[in-house]
């Protein structure tokens, strides 16, 4: 049972990591890079390692996905600071 | 732009001056000859060597934890009784055996984690603190919603973050994962509110202070046990709260820097600053 | 009698929240706009989710108090969170269905606009 759901699991993870890297806004590819993350805690919890996969969920899918956006806000401020 | 390169370039100079040193440290802690200063590999071996084998040898007689007419394969080989509510050794008394391999065994690599997470957050501050701040013209101004939800959820995720790194050697988790929900119930303080800064020097103090009482437990010790990192505290009947020896108090300095440390990433990032984008 | 009981109270939670889960998923996918489906998906996720989770603390007795923390978060979070996303999105613009026929939010958003433009 648990292995059809990891094979969904990992079909979703390349899924979204193809996503992240051929999309062409960058926001979209920092939302992807956040589903990875979360697929990929998933994945850590069914191989036993409920360790890892509360740190990667709190640290990858949450901390680093808002940072990713913040850091991209700002970069687009100078961007269009740059034009003006 | 002129003025901005140099003091890029000092501060990434700056950046990696502090970074050789760090691995300058560490290689003179764990390099140097034997009897001088902690030997990593020596402190494993033989804190487990003392702690399992010692004890079984003292405590071994021959044919007590056999039923009558059995007798031990070996008898060289010290066989370790069995003592219920009572644990041997700081493996046996956490009931998350990974706390105990990642906090007893290999304290030192932690100590090297929490360090290297260090280095990141100074990197970051350094790049983006301490330019001038702009005052803020709202073009958003958060909903008395978020303002309240946040103000209540923060205190539920807090609570939550702090639960998960006291029970560090009971349940999965432990100090990053506690101090990385700590800091996310602040990103949400952050979103809930315009305008809200924390105490920059109280964030940097918190820091530094659980940094240092990291080192401290450390240091007692080395001072009480003869190694670096070693426990000193009765490991107590697995599963309560009060067991494992120190693994709780090493997880809640440790939790209590990631914290601290990655809500000072979140504020530096999230401040606004006025910047020349060259 | 009363574990019974409560089983029996504990599989008609499940039920009802399995169902409202169902409505909100089906929701998803048929309404027209951004802000219908998110009500679709929070209001009736909302019920389900925290039915579900109820009904399992029954179920499985150790986990009551578990569950009634979790529901209460859920209960917390989950409508703030869906508030905050169609607040944002429609200052970002985000195009109504064009069969919503009194726009409430536009005229108090257009005084913020002017406001906040000037920057």
């Amino acid at each position: 049972m648990i292995i059809y759901v990891a094979t969904v699991v990992v079909i979703a993870i390349i899924i979204s990591s193809l996503i992240a890297v051929f999309s062409k806004k960058l926001l979209s590819s920092i939302i992807a890079m956040g589903l990875v993350s979360l697929g990929v805690s998933g994945l850590f919890f069914f191989l036993q390692a409920p360790d890892v996969a509360i740190t990667e969920a709190a640290i990858g899918a949450g901390l680093s996905t808002a940072i990713f956006v913040i850091a991209l806000k700002r970069v687009k401020k100078g961007e269009t600071k740059d034009e003006e | 732009m002129k003025n901005e390169t140099p003091e890029l370039f000092k501060k990434i100079f700056a950046l990696s001056v502090i970074a050789v040193l760090i691995v300058g440290f560490f290689l003179a802690f764990t390099e140097m000859p034997k009897g001088w200063g902690v030997n990593v590999n020596g402190r494993v071996s033989r804190l487990y060597v003392l702690k399992n084998v010692r004890t079984a040898t003292k405590s071994l007689d021959s044919g007590k934890f056999f039923a009558k007419g059995v007798k031990p394969l070996r008898t060289d080989v010290a066989y370790t009784p069995i003592e219920f509510k009572k644990t041997a050794n700081l493996e046996d008394g956490a009931a998350n055996v990974v706390t105990s391999i990642v906090v007893d065994y290999r304290g030192f690599d932690t100590l090297g984690e929490v360090t290297v997470l260090f280095l990141a957050v100074s990197g970051v501050m350094m790049l983006l603190f301490g330019k001038r701040k702009k005052e803020r013209k709202k073009k958003t101004e958060p909903s008395l919603i978020m303002y309240v939800g946040t103000r209540i959820a923060f205190s539920v995720i807090l609570l939550f973050g702090i639960y998960i790194f006291v029970h560090g050697h009971l349940t999965p988790g432990g100090g990053f994962p506690g101090g990385a929900v700590i800091a996310s119930g602040i990103l949400g303080l952050f979103l809930g509110r315009r305008g809200y800064s924390p105490n920059h020097m109280g964030l940097k103090a918190f820091e530094s202070l659980s940094g240092i009482a990291f080192v401290i437990i450390g240091l007692i010790g080395f001072f009480s046990v003869h190694s670096f990192l070693a426990n000193f505290l009765p490991t107590g009947i697995i599963g309560d709260l009060y067991s494992a020896g120190f693994i709780a108090l090493i997880y809640i300095a440790v939790g209590m820097k990631v914290g601290s440390e990655l809500a000072a990433v979140v504020d530096t990032m999230i401040t606004d600053t006025e910047e020349e984008w060259s | 009698m009363l574990d019974a009981i409560l089983g029996w109270l504990g599989v008609v939670l499940v039920s009802i929240g399995v169902f409202f889960l169902f409505l909100g998923a089906l929701g998803i996918f048929r309404l027209p706009d951004l802000f219908n489906r998110l009500q679709a998906g929070t209001k009736s996720t909302t019920l389900g989710v925290v039915a579900t989770t109820l009904g399992v603390g029954l179920l499985a007795k150790g986990w009551l108090p578990f569950s009634v923390a979790i529901a209460i978060f859920l209960l917390m979070t989950n409508p703030i969170s869906s508030h905050s996303v169609a607040r944002a999105s429609y200052r970002a613009g985000v195009k109504l269905y064009p069969g919503t026929d009194p726009d409430e939010c536009a005229e108090r958003h257009l005084e913020i606009h002017e406001e906040g433009e000037d920057e």
